[in-house]
């Protein structure tokens, strides 16, 4: 195929300059002359009507520009509202100062309504309705039971539309287990979508066209859904997005949804359409933490198995927060909080039931693995209740079980038309890798067996996230340009948000074309210049769009190669090329420049750049077909984490956490920006050792941990991690053997410190955050609180 | 205090060695002016309470939030932010260290997690893991890369110690 | 943040005249990252007309030591206490509680007079603008305490002030507490003991409207004595104290001669454990008598619904403050 030289190596972070010398310019980095700035006035009720409002005087206050409410911005503003924090007005002024100074002076008079905070209330029958006249609980719309199974491909033949994700015959199952498991009430408190960059966009109208200057996972997408939002033509709106400030899928924007966290884009795009000067819109961290996406759940769990440990069934509901979200549609951004796959060697026998829960809070999506983090987090803490109820090895019960290469996929999204294989797994490789770096055969104990005021815990958990999104969001283009001098440009806005895309796709460039890495430029920044790239999310970047990038550079090589044998008069196929030119494989000497290759001379004529273009659709195209039409394969995010800590059985504060990530990543494309992947194994560490929980006052719906403060994330003294990178090259779903890694890295961190957790005290506690009062009443140093939840 | 109440001052500040004049308001903070009036974006502004770190700069060699103090006191300081790190194209070695460690990701947390290192070796030439970390626990990293962080400090440290030993 | 007039200071008289003088509300600021947080979520009832900066005052900076003990001007930082290698070794129980305080970035602006002023962390209290508008609770002139029927788990285990049951967050007050500082303002001398008073609004001690802490004396230890601080929090750095526990005790013949322990972090106002200290007069330190004085500590704590978890975190954190003690 070709050699690779910059793939499988460290090198440098492809915009990695600019983002340490400061120019690295995020979106509120570019600063129009007169920029208007605006402030949101914020509902004060979980539940509220909008009797009257009144922006006379505020609107009287010099220097502002304009006031937006649902009278003359139906679009972005509604006189029904559905959270604390819901929007009211926007003041757009000349400085953010006199934005707050005319906040005060707008008026409104409310009619407070019933509200419903909590997902345990939200699920009881009769309780209040977030929507009036829709009930609060929602089926996901896309359950199916998979049947009809045939017997030499395994594949499942038949998909029926159910009220949950199943297949094989779960009574038999549970019938013909020996043992069986079952833990109800997992929960997954109510946290948010972290980001180091608070939301937020500036928009400038030029004379032809709004150009909106923001973060993005995925330009092009969020342009689409931006227009169609404004009402205006998509050509006449440039998105911009050279970098983004982290976002890990909670910074998706999807203004169509007035519910979803994108409110900035229309008050924005909006207000500069009407006022036809530059605006901008920006979150404080105080509306970032109200506005960023959520997550919150309950699962129960019921596992069966044989005596020797052979897992043969499951069965799972999970409820599933949405808060408001879905604008009285049930809401379709979180997704698929299966643990199932996760065990498909096995499990014969499964059933999978998803409910969206609708509270008077702000909507939940999905981001960081996409509801896997929570699945995964209920079915891995009941799989280690199982282990200890058995007593078989907690490593070794899932070694016995988990998935591997050439298993059935679940087959369950929605879009995905057919049965299909898992492309890799390496689990059990990860377990060993694991378990060998914290020394668990040597070190492992009962809970039973320990003593004194500190206890030593250790636990573990494996993971399975899908890759990508079903269906056409996964399609993707990609152009690839060759110049004249020997240098080459991906034409691409594939999103960095952080996990390395640039570097990644622009090594992938270097190595096909046989360029050096540092020959490869990017054009990546706005929406006008590139063709449409996929979203970045569901850790699909280094598979959707390296098959593109890998495609589009084919392209431009062969047209240089076939540009070359012209002049040179051989096939294309006997040539290679390098950063010299083109050269006869077998003749070195025979051997032309770029240049000469493509005629080109000065001004006058001749070819200045040989286009590669590629467009590449999944996961149709994408899976490897395996010879047979029917039989493709998905490649998904796998492994297994170990985490070990303290625990002070007197005060129930939780120290020296050691995370150790293992991750099959078949081939790291850069080791140094995997590795960079597996590190954000901390994200699930902070709910659950820094109590990070969304704490909203029971009695008025305010966000009580609206900051950093009493909202934490990890610093560098709180937690270490271990990335151990397993390459277990070869999968087949990509050119380069590369498959999924990203968010993946978050998902079973719940699970296995709360089995950790159990193994230090021998109590499991079943609701996160892992907090010393629940620890201190798990040991029974203080009583138990009386009363509800 | 409504509009024509506002109280602007004439300062004069040294940014990066160059000091120039700049007409402020007593409640902006250092961090806006930087941003709004200076051109220096380079310094991030991302909880605006002193508790994230995106914001740190030198004055007087001392790592300092941007956020939490106001332009309108810092006249006579020598305010040092990211983009006087390097010097005629050239890297700083803190700079060089954080592309050879991967010390960014997302990189919004980059240039306050290089202040701060700058601000700890001028004081701890050769910090033990230990204090590395104590002196970047007012910087947040949310791709939660300390690790490749850490090494960048520990490697930077070596940088500049081989540098001053070559002086 | 909205705007406001900005004084430079050029001595504490000044700094009085300037806030006696000022035609609406007046504060002073210090390393201001207490002030600026509440001005920026714009929580007070009456926003300042005017601020005073008492950073252009010289001589308010410095450490020094004499035969009274250390003196510590009131705009000494966090940081220059924490590596002062003279507080490290006879007064390291401040030190550590001056290293523990905040982010290093935080101690390097945040003033030892500022810490021991700042205002309470209670969510309610501080809830900013930005999202729904502020909270009056009791403490704005509300009716009631948000805090006691509303989510009070970090809130007091000793009862309210006033019907207000936030706590005191400084790291600094008690190991001054527990060193018996005294503090001296623009008017008076104030010992430590009756330094802390929660009132109404930003009132956290008992300093008036116009008059501003100049600097900190802390006794010199006696032969023998130890001292100690221990804080537990979330996070290593940046979080404020669940508990926090500073303790001073002077020894002859190996039996405990005098006795300051000081919680923080478990009501209105620092509190001293009394009874602790009296149980230990005339005993040796060990592991019994410390255990003895743990409980003693939160013998009349009564917590609420959600922060029982504070008692027996209280007992132990002075439990092991007292055993850092042992020589």
């Amino acid at each position: 195929m070709f050699n690779t030289k910059a793939v499988g190596t460290a090198v440098r972070q492809k915009d990695g300059r600019p983002r340490v010398t400061g120019e690295a310019k995020f979106y509120a980095d570019v600063l129009f002359p007169n920029m208007l700035q605006t402030r949101i006035l914020r509902s004060p009720y979980p539940a509220a009507d909008i009797v009257s409002i009144d922006t006379s005087e505020a609107e009287a206050l010099a220097g502002v520009r304009l006031v937006m409410t649902y009278k003359n911005f139906p679009k972005a503003f509604r006189d029904t509202l559905y959270y604390v924090g819901d929007l009211v007005a926007a003041v757009v002024a000349d400085d953010e100062t006199i934005c707050e100074e005319a906040l005060e002076l707008i008026k409104v008079e409310y009619t407070k309504k019933k509200f419903v905070l909590s997902l345990e209330e939200a699920i009881e029958p009769g309780s209040t309705q977030v929507f009036e006249g829709v009930e609060n609980c929602h089926d996901w719309e896309f359950h199916y039971t998979m049947s009809d199974r045939d017997p030499e491909t395994k594949l499942f033949k038949t998909k029926t539309q159910t009220e949950s994700n199943a297949f094989g015959d779960i009574d038999k199952g549970f019938a013909e287990a020996d043992v069986i498991v079952e833990q109800k009430g997992i929960k997954y408190a109510y946290c948010k979508s972290p980001a180091m960059e608070p939301r937020g966009c500036s928009a400038n109208f030029d004379g032809n066209k709004l150009n909106v200057y923001t973060h993005s996972q995925g330009l092009h997408d969020e342009k689409l859904c931006l227009a169609q939002a404004l009402d205006i033509d998509s050509h006449l709106l440039n998105y911009v997005s050279p970098y983004t400030g982290s976002s890990f899928g909670g910074k998706n924007a999807f203004p169509l949804d007035r519910n979803i966290a994108s409110h900035y884009l229309m008050i924005a795009g909006l207000a500069t359409l009407h006022l036809r000067k530059p605006v901008h819109c920006g979150y404080s961290r105080e509306e970032e933490m109200l506005c960023g996406w959520s997550r919150g759940s309950i699962g129960d769990v019921k596992l069966g198995f044989k005596k020797d440990g052979t897992m043969t069934t499951m069965d799972f509901f999970h409820w599933q927060e949405a808060g408001s979200g879905g604008d009285k549609y049930p809401p379709k951004n979180a997704v698929l909080a299966t643990g199932s796959v996760l065990y498909s060697h096995n499990v014969e026998h499964q059933r999978s039931r998803i409910r969206y829960v609708h509270t008077n809070r702000f909507c939940c999506g999905g981001w960081q693995g996409y509801g896997v983090p929570e699945g995964t987090y209920a079915v891995e803490t009941t799989v280690d209740i199982a282990a200890y109820e058995m007593g078989i090895d907690p490593v070794e019960l899932r070694k016995k079980n988990c998935m591997r290469a050439g298993d059935v996929d679940s087959g369950w999204d929605p879009l995905t038309y057919k049965s299909c294989y898992i492309s890799s797994s390496g689990i059990r490789d990860c377990l060993d890798a694991g378990a060998k770096h914290v020394d668990w055969k040597k070190t492992w104990e009962h809970p039973n067996k320990k003593t004194g005021r500190i206890r030593h815990g250790m636990g573990v958990a494996i993971f399975a996230m899908a890759a990508g999104r079903p269906g056409p969001g996964n399609s993707s283009e990609a152009m690839v340009k060759i110049f004249p001098d020997g240098s080459a440009a991906l034409v691409c806005a594939i999103a960095d948000i952080g996990q390395g895309q640039h570097t990644v796709q622009t090594q992938i460039v270097a190595d096909v074309l046989g360029l050096p890495y540092e020959k490869i430029g990017l054009v990546c920044h706005d929406t006008d210049s590139t063709p449409f790239a996929t979203l970045v999310a569901g850790s699909c970047a280094t598979w959707i769009q390296g098959w593109t990038t890998y495609g589009a550079a084919m392209d431009a090589k062969r047209q240089v190669l076939e540009l070359a044998a012209d002049k040179l008069n051989v096939a294309a196929d006997e040539l290679t090329m390098d950063e010299h030119g083109v050269h006869v494989t077998e003749d070195t000497d025979t051997k032309i420049s770029f240049s000469d290759a493509f005629g080109t001379r000065g001004h006058y004529g001749g070819i200045h750049e040989v286009i590669g273009y590629h467009v590449h659709n999944s996961p149709h195209a994408t899976g490897h077909k395996d010879g047979k039409a029917d039989q493709i394969y998905i490649p998904k995010e796998k492994g297994a984490q170990f985490i070990t800590m303290d625990v002070d059985t007197e005060t129930g504060i939780i120290s020296n956490v050691h995370v150790v990530m293992a991750q099959n990543v078949g081939k790291a494309l850069n080791p140094k920006v995997v590795e960079g992947q597996l590190l954000g194994s901390r994200h699930g560490v902070e709910n659950g050792l820094l109590a990070n929980d969304c704490i909203v006052d029971k009695r008025n719906g305010w966000l009580m941990t609206p900051n950093w403060v009493d909202y934490r994330h990890t610093t560098a003294m709180d937690c270490d991690v271990t990335p151990l990178v397993i390459e277990k090259p070869g999968d087949l779903s990509h050119p380069l053997g590369a498959t999924a890694c990203g968010e993946g890295a978050a998902c079973p961190t719940l699970a296995s410190f709360s089995n950790a957790l159990y193994n230090a005290i021998g109590v499991r506690i079943l609701e996160t955050p892992f907090t010393p009062d629940k620890i201190l009443t798990a040991l029974g140093k203080i009583p138990a609180k009386k009363g509800k939840k | 205090m409504t509009q024509n109440e506002k109280l602007t001052k004439l300062i004069q500040l040294t940014i990066n060695g160059e000091s120039r004049p700049l007409l402020v308001e007593a409640h902006w903070t250092l961090s806006k002016v930087l941003r709004n009036d200076c051109g220096h974006t380079g310094t991030k502004e991302a909880c605006n309470e002193g508790a994230c770190g995106s914001c740190t700069v030198l004055i007087d060699d001392i790592a300092t939030p941007a956020c939490m103090v106001l332009a309108i006191e810092q006249e006579g300081k020598n305010i040092e932010t990211i983009e006087g790190l390097s010097k005629d194209g050239q890297l700083h070695p803190i700079q060089e260290a954080w592309l050879e460690e991967y010390g960014a990701q997302c990189g919004f947390c980059s240039p306050g997690m290089i202040m701060s290192t700058k601000g700890l070796l001028i004081k701890n030439a050769n910090p033990t893991d230990d204090e590395i970390k104590e002196a970047l626990g007012g910087n947040l990293c949310i791709c939660s890369n300390y690790e490749h962080i850490i090494n960048a400090v520990r490697s930077a440290a070596r940088k500049m110690s081989k540098e001053q030993a070559n002086v | 943040m909205k705007s406001f007039k900005h004084i430079d200071a050029a001595s504490v008289e000044e700094a009085v005249s300037l806030l006696q003088e000022s035609e609406g509300p007046a504060y002073v600021i210090a390393g201001g990252s207490d002030l600026l947080g509440c001005l920026k979520d714009n929580l007070w009832m009456e926003y300042p007309k005017a601020i005073v900066n008492l950073k252009t005052i010289p001589g308010l900076d410095t450490i020094s030591v004499d035969e009274d003990g250390l003196h510590i001007g009131a705009l000494v930082t966090l940081t220059k206490i924490a590596e002062s290698e003279t507080v490290k070794e006879f007064w390291p129980g401040l030190a550590e509680a001056a290293r523990r305080t905040a982010s290093p970035l935080l101690r390097n602006i945040g003033t030892i007079a500022g810490n021991i002023c700042q205002e309470n962390r209670c969510w309610y209290y501080r809830y900013p603008d930005k999202i729904g508008g502020r909270i009056d609770c009791v403490r704005k002139g509300g009716k009631r305490c948000l805090a006691v029927p509303g989510d009070h788990r970090y809130h007091s285990i000793f009862g309210a002030v006033n019907k207000c049951i936030a706590v005191n967050p400084s790291d600094t007050a008690p190991a001054l507490i527990a060193l018996d500082a005294t503090i001296k303002t623009t008017k008076r001398t104030i010992p430590i003991d009756e330094f802390f008073s929660a009132g109404m609004g930003a009132q956290s001690t008992t300093l008036d409207r116009d008059e501003i802490v100049t600097e900190i004396l802390v006794p010199r230890p006696a032969q023998e004595w130890t001292n100690a601080f221990r804080k537990i929090a979330f996070r290593k750095s940046i979080d404020f104290a669940l508990v926090n526990c500073a303790a001073a005790l002077t020894f002859a013949d190996g039996k405990v001669t005098s006795a300051r322990i000081c919680l923080n972090g478990v009501h209105n106002n620092p509190r001293r454990c009394v009874e602790s200290e009296a149980a230990l007069i005339g005993k040796p330190l060990n592991e019994a008598t410390a255990q003895e004085a743990g409980e003693l500590a939160v013998a009349e704590a009564k917590p609420l619904l959600q922060n029982g978890f504070k008692v027996p975190m209280a007992k132990t954190i002075v439990i092991d403050t007292l055993m850092d003690c042992v020589k």
